[in-house]
């Protein structure tokens, strides 16, 4: 996650397609597992996380048509990241595991996908882990 | 919209540039469809109500003001 910081990235969140344009930021530090996606032409910010944070054996499975748009077949999977949108409400945090946000942080692209596992909820709340 | 009734196992295929789609009845019984779903790649199938699911999902985590949530994370990460 390290390569995070800044990054400019062209994708569309369901719901958003109207916004093309968004910046990865990492406020929380780099050792942080949370980040920001912030869109360029709007007051628009989402939370993000790195799922393995929640789910250490996360899992994602998608077409491979989606992997080679982002990929534009250079297939370095060392740029491709994985972040989950964060919701949160009252003093619960709720992690969208259902619609992950496939990342190649290369190419700069991204595309919020939607996985057929039954078991990934949309709103699954969870604590942050405190340091110790 | 177009509708079309279908008895079990017959189809609908939408033609298309990628490829087509192929959608057929398995069975059915008391106001409940059991459909299958063939389409080329690059499609995702998902049911409607994921989908609005989702889109809500997403709308409700749409920030305006990242202060809040900047204290509630710090917190946690202290």
């Amino acid at each position: 996650m390290k390569e995070i910081n800044e990054i400019r990235l062209k994708g569309k969140i369901i719901g958003f397609d109207k916004f093309t344009e968004y910046l990865l930021e990492a406020p929380f530090g780099e050792d942080s597992p949370f980040r920001v996606l912030k869109c360029v032409d709007a007051p628009v910010s989402f939370v993000v996380i790195n799922p393995y944070y929640i789910l250490e054996d996360y899992f994602f499975d998608v077409d491979d048509t989606i992997i080679e748009e982002l990929m534009d077949r250079s297939k370095s999977e060392e740029s491709i990241a994985v972040l989950c949108i964060v919701r949160p409400n009252d003093r619960t945090l709720y992690v969208n595991l259902r619609s992950p946000i496939i990342i190649n942080t290369k190419k700069g692209r991204f595309i919020q996908v939607i996985l057929q596992n039954e078991g990934y909820g949309v709103s699954v709340p969870f604590a942050i882990k405190k340091e110790e | 919209m177009l509708v079309l009734s279908r008895k079990k196992n017959e189809g609908i295929i939408i033609k298309g540039k990628d490829g087509d789609i192929r959608i057929f009845l398995i069975e059915s019984e008391k106001g409940r469809a059991r459909i299958g779903i063939e389409a080329p790649k690059g499609y995702t199938i998902v049911r409607e109500e994921l989908l609005a699911e989702i889109e809500g999902a997403n709308r409700m985590s749409a920030l305006k003001d990242m202060e809040k949530i900047k204290r509630f994370i710090g917190e946690g990460n202290k």
